[in-house]
């Protein structure tokens, strides 16, 4: 059925002349033909276009018997990319010296919900429809008017391709519930713009077509019935070559005028179904209205109708003359869809930052709400400050104070006591001087002042230094040699007593038993010992214990 | 024009002028209410968190204060927050010699001086050191000045810290000292020098400013 809403004219184009449909309701209307022989064609062409349907898009439908089609199959599977570039290369060594060609894949066709395969066993192989046009001045005429007038120009079809699926949609209503569906369907079909014109479809797809010129018998009465007979006969000889069998079945539609019926006779043909219908009733099958094509034996406004009504064509055909008048209206119509784009993306994210807006205001609201309870909690809070008899911060100063004060005070306790445990019974203090110097985090009267911008970040733990220094005799009968030996004794049993300290032993008479000098007498009367003979010397460094 | 056609022309100066409306009213006007919008919703959120952040910290504090008012108390009764009284450290010194069994020594009190602490400081504290110098400490025995000093840390007001002590032997245990020792003559086999730091913690400004960390205050 012929798609309803929108609709073009249609300009047919054919090896005599031009026929001018225009969308009239659901159906159609002739506006005008026009011969190639007339001798101001273009003048009339342009006035014809630039008539009151001048605001509808105009579709150059082919007609001419120029077309060429050539079916490729084993196009092999390439990648979406490889594969367009290689159809093109494959079309231009096809037709080398057409300058207007294109492509179409065939795709299998659903036949009883299976796909029925273009050969056995190449399942991954790609068929396409390649056809070609002259150049051709009568095209560049057309392009002329349509440039002269500036009507819209929506594409440019082949009308053989275009009017496939017309052929299969006539043959199945026309012969709906007579049977078993036939693969093949031919709608034949004289035209006003020349010649009779012939579609065979299989399975959907364009099998062969025919443009046979107007013969001495004319383009109606028994003579043109009797042509119709015979070149359809010769038809039936392609097909047959092209593979079609009698268990194929074969639909035959014939568009032409009520009298012209009665001449035919369907017997005398071997075809599954055969019919003829006017193409008013042809309208009628396809969905749309007819206004007076039921006297007419041309089948143009059929085709017309059937390309007119769809939503676009199934092979675009480029036609430079053609495609000059339909570039900026392309560009023009791109330009309206961004802009329409952006108009709706704009408004899309004005909506979305206004929706974001007002869920922000109601955020800000509840925040305020949450901050004005947290203000009088804190308000609150606060009141508990004002009756205080000392300032927190100076209490915790104090405190502080106090401990960094601690920190650095020594306890003499556990230095002397565990001083008292190591020292020998026999060892005589002769005197001691204990002194604790601060850690650098308690400075005292100009400390802070001379510490310089270089100087590191006192340890507030550091608890200082003590320093230990003591004088010790041992018993005057004691030999000096073993004096010393007891020195060297205590020495270390103060290393190991205070931990971490350094312990320096100033010896008995300063002697270095390992190589150091020394002075002594032997085999005399001993005499009593010198003062630095008989007072050693320990002195200590360490951390608090 | 022509082939473009008027019709189409005209939409697209429509959609066009649209288009440069909307953009208009999204990047000059809906563009900068939402980001005043968002910068006032970080600023209140941020208020929010100062304020949540006021209150943890009052609340820490006032806890804190609660627990740290009675050792601030124990300290202010040692005074430890008291000024250094020339006059009263003598009474002070002499209890503490008392206690020990020493015997009378010359004493020298330094002039105050200031002790660093930031966090005094940033208290309206100011932290006050006299060093006392003690010297010809006399006693028959070591223990005695090791008692002075025990003493010093735990009866003298306020904080004492030690800074040196030096024991020498003054005399030798001979003979005659041993009769005199026999005779309960105090014999000072021992002579002692000592230094400590005498520190107390007191306010910065008078007791009638306002910055008196006496006076009541708001957090």
């Amino acid at each position: 059925m012929v798609g309803i809403g929108g609709g073009k004219r249609v300009l047919m184009v054919g090896g005599e002349g031009v026929v001018l449909y225009a969308p009239l309701g659901k159906g159609i209307e002739r506006e005008t033909a026009i011969s190639w022989e007339v001798p101001n064609f273009d003048e009339q062409l342009v006035e014809a276009l630039d008539s009151k349907h001048r605001g509808k898009s105009v579709l150059v439908l082919f007609d001419g018997a120029d077309q060429t089609y050539r079916k490729e199959e084993n196009i092999p599977k390439l990648s979406p990319i490889d594969r367009p570039r290689f159809v093109k290369r494959k079309l231009e060594l096809a037709f080398p010296s057409y300058p207007i060609r294109a492509s179409l894949e065939i795709k299998p066709v659903k036949v009883k919900k299976q796909f029925i395969q273009l050969k056995a066993g190449k399942e991954d192989a790609r068929s396409y429809l390649f056809v070609a046009l002259p150049d051709t001045d009568q095209l560049d005429r057309i392009g002329n008017a349509l440039y002269e007038t500036g009507v819209p120009v929506s594409g440019f079809g082949l009308l053989p391709l275009e009017s496939t699926g017309m052929v299969a949609e006539l043959a199945e209503k026309v012969f709906a519930g007579q049977g078993k569906p036939s693969r093949w369907a031919v709608v034949i079909g004289q035209h006003e713009t020349g010649g009779l014109r012939q579609v065979v479809v299989k399975d959907g797809n364009l099998a062969l077509t025919r443009l046979t010129p107007t013969s001495e018998a004319g383009t109606s009465g028994t003579g043109w019935v009797d042509e119709v007979t015979r070149e359809f006969k010769a038809t039936l000889t392609y097909i047959s070559r092209f593979g079609y069998t009698d268990t194929d079945g074969l639909d035959v539609v014939v568009i032409c005028g009520d009298v012209e019926k009665q001449f035919f006779d369907p017997k005398s043909l071997p075809v599954t179904h055969f019919q003829c219908i006017n193409a008013g009733e042809a309208l009628r099958h396809l969905g749309a209205k007819s206004f007076g094509f039921e006297k007419t034996n041309f089948a143009d406004a059929v085709h017309a109708a059937w390309a007119g009504k769809k939503g676009g064509l199934k092979l675009a055909v480029r036609v430079p003359s053609i495609h000059r008048i339909m570039a900026p209206r392309l560009a023009a119509r791109a330009a309206s869809g961004l802009l329409a784009v952006g108009v709706v993306g704009l408004l899309g994210l004005t909506a979305v930052d206004l929706q974001a807006y007002a869920g922000l205001q109601g955020e800000i609201g509840d925040k305020q709400n949450q901050k004005s309870m947290l203000s009088r909690e804190y308000e609150q809070e606060s009141k508990a400050f004002e009756g205080l008899p000392v300032r927190p911060d100076a209490v915790r100063a104090t405190l502080g104070v106090k401990k960094l004060l601690e920190k650095n005070t020594v306890n003499l306790r556990p230095i002397l006591n565990t001083l008292k445990n190591t020292l020998p019974s026999d060892v005589t203090i002769e005197e001691i001087l204990i002194e604790h110097t601060p850690g650098g985090a308690l400075m005292i009267g100009d400390a802070a002042a001379s510490r310089g911008m270089f100087a590191q970040t006192p340890d507030p733990e550091d608890p200082g230094t003590v320093h230990i220094n003591f004088k010790f005799k041992l018993p005057k009968a004691m030999p000096l040699e073993q004096k010393t030996l007891r020195a060297d004794e205590l020495q270390k049993a103060l290393v190991a007593a205070f931990a971490g300290y350094d312990v320096v032993l100033a010896q008995f008479g300063n002697v270095d038993r390992a190589g150091g000098q020394m002075s002594a007498k032997v085999g005399e009367t001993a005499a009593p010992p010198s003062d630095a003979e008989a007072v050693a010397e320990i002195d200590m460094k360490g951390k608090p214990l | 024009m022509k082939l473009i056609g008027i019709k189409r022309l005209i939409l697209l100066a429509i959609l066009a002028g649209l288009n440069a409306a909307i953009a208009a009213a999204y990047f000059l006007w809906i563009g900068p209410m939402l980001t005043d919008a968002q910068n006032a919703l970080s600023g209140v959120t941020s208020e929010i968190s100062q304020l949540q952040g006021k209150i943890q910290n009052t609340k820490a504090e006032l806890a804190e204060y609660k627990d740290n008012m009675p050792k601030y108390e124990e300290l202010k009764a040692r005074g430890f927050m008291s000024g250094q009284d020339r006059f009263q450290i003598s009474r002070d010194l002499d209890a503490v010699r008392r206690q020990s069994e020493l015997g009378g020594f010359s004493f020298n009190i330094s002039d105050l001086r200031s002790v660093s602490s930031p966090d005094a400081e940033a208290a309206q504290l100011k932290v006050l050191d006299s060093r006392i110098t003690l010297d010809g400490v006399g006693s028959l025995i070591d223990s005695n000045f090791y008692t002075f000093v025990d003493r010093m840390n735990v009866s003298f007001p306020a904080h004492v810290r030690l800074q040196k002590l030096q024991i020498t032997r003054s005399q030798p245990l001979n003979n005659p000292n041993l009769r005199r020792i026999s005779q309960l003559e105090n014999v000072p086999l021992l002579t002692a020098s000592t230094i400590f730091d005498w520190m107390t913690v007191v306010p910065a400004t008078p007791p009638g400013d306002p910055n008196n960390p006496n006076a009541p205050r708001q957090p």
